[in-house]
């Protein structure tokens, strides 16, 4: 839901670096969305064409790079992915949030030289 | 060419927030950010703090609102200071609008300032406004599931306040559920006062702990 205010961010930081860059265009940003983070990809695209009207990132392509939760078993010291009630699916012990899913940020982006 | 960029998108955000955190430390002012759904008790919330604390600290009310300015007129009445922030259709405060509504307010030296954010349990909590403290008010009525369904609102949560407990057992609310995901999620110290605002239940201890957290920090 807070996609326009993102996507205004984004458009802000990736002008800010290419600042110093020189390039015919920019083709393509790589943007890293994890599961948690509230993100929804639909949205950020949309805000992304109309926002970037105008700007050096017209036409360029916004590639969304999507990343599953992972919860950490103690006892079994592993990872496993998010399920209903967060229990572990070999052990049913209780998992524990990790940074996997959180993940936004701009990974990198492409121009054409 | 591909230029690498790695930089979180919320950046800005987080500047701003950082920011608020050090004029508040410079003024002891004590912010505190309280999310949750619509209709959870967030105004409820406030108003207890207010009733039962504004004899002994000064106190002073954000209301961030999507349009109405009902919760601030209510607050309003008690005799402390309130603004309303509109987001004209926003999900969430930013650092940048509550820096603008503490310019406006100009809250004393020492004085607690509640920030109500916008009703909804996604958006709210990827924003830092700077403040000292984050409550979740998560109502019974919305079920025991919630914890799983927003991991990220109650992870980043101090104090979770759980509302409407008396209807708990009509509804079929399941405690242990609701407190094994929140356990899940906090690893160390959970804050989970379980209220009622309506009959007056657990709101004793809630009272307390709040109390007792200003008192120490505006002593220091
Ligand atoms: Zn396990």
């Amino acid at each position: 839901m807070h996609e326009y205010f993102v996507t205004q961010q984004l458009v802000k930081i990736a002008e800010d670096e290419l600042k110093d860059v020189s390039f015919k265009r920019v083709t393509r940003i790589k943007v890293v969305v994890g599961e948690l983070s509230g993100i929804i990809d639909e949205s950020l695209k949309f805000y992304f064409d109309i926002l970037t009207k105008g700007t050096i990132l017209e036409g360029a392509q916004l590639k969304i790079i999507p990343k599953k939760a992972l919860l950490y078993c103690q006892k079994c010291s592993e990872y496993f992915e998010r399920t209903k009630d967060f229990t572990c699916p070999k052990c049913l012990s209780l998992g524990k949030l990790t940074e996997h899913g959180k993940e936004f940020y701009i990974e990198s982006i492409e121009v054409d030289d | 060419m591909e230029i690498k960029v790695i930089k979180n998108i919320l950046e800005r955000n987080q500047n701003a927030a950082d920011n608020i955190r050090s004029l508040a430390d410079e003024n002891k002012w004590y912010i505190v950010n309280v999310m949750g759904s619509p209709g959870a008790g967030k105004t409820s919330f406030i108003k207890c703090m207010i009733e039962n604390l504004k004899d002994v600290f000064n106190i002073a009310v954000i209301e961030g609102d999507v349009a109405s300015t009902i919760d601030a007129q209510a607050i309003a009445s008690y005799g402390v200071k309130v603004l309303q922030i509109n987001t004209g259709g926003a999900c969430h405060l930013v650092a940048d609008s509550v820096a603008e509504a503490i310019d406006t307010l100009k809250p004393m030296p020492k004085t607690v300032i509640f920030v109500e954010n916008i009703g909804n349990l996604i958006c709210p909590s990827s924003f830092d406004l700077g403040e000292n403290l984050r409550v979740v008010v998560s109502s019974a009525a919305e079920g025991d599931d919630k914890p799983y369904k927003y991991p990220m609102m109650f992870e980043k949560a101090d104090v979770v306040v759980l509302s409407k407990i008396d209807i708990v057992d009509a509804i079929g609310f399941d405690m242990q559920r609701y407190k094994k995901g929140l356990e899940a999620i906090k690893e160390k110290d959970l804050k989970l006062f379980e209220v009622s605002f309506r009959t007056k239940e657990g709101v004793g201890s809630l009272i307390n702990y709040f109390y007792t957290l200003l008192d120490s920090y505006f002593k220091k």
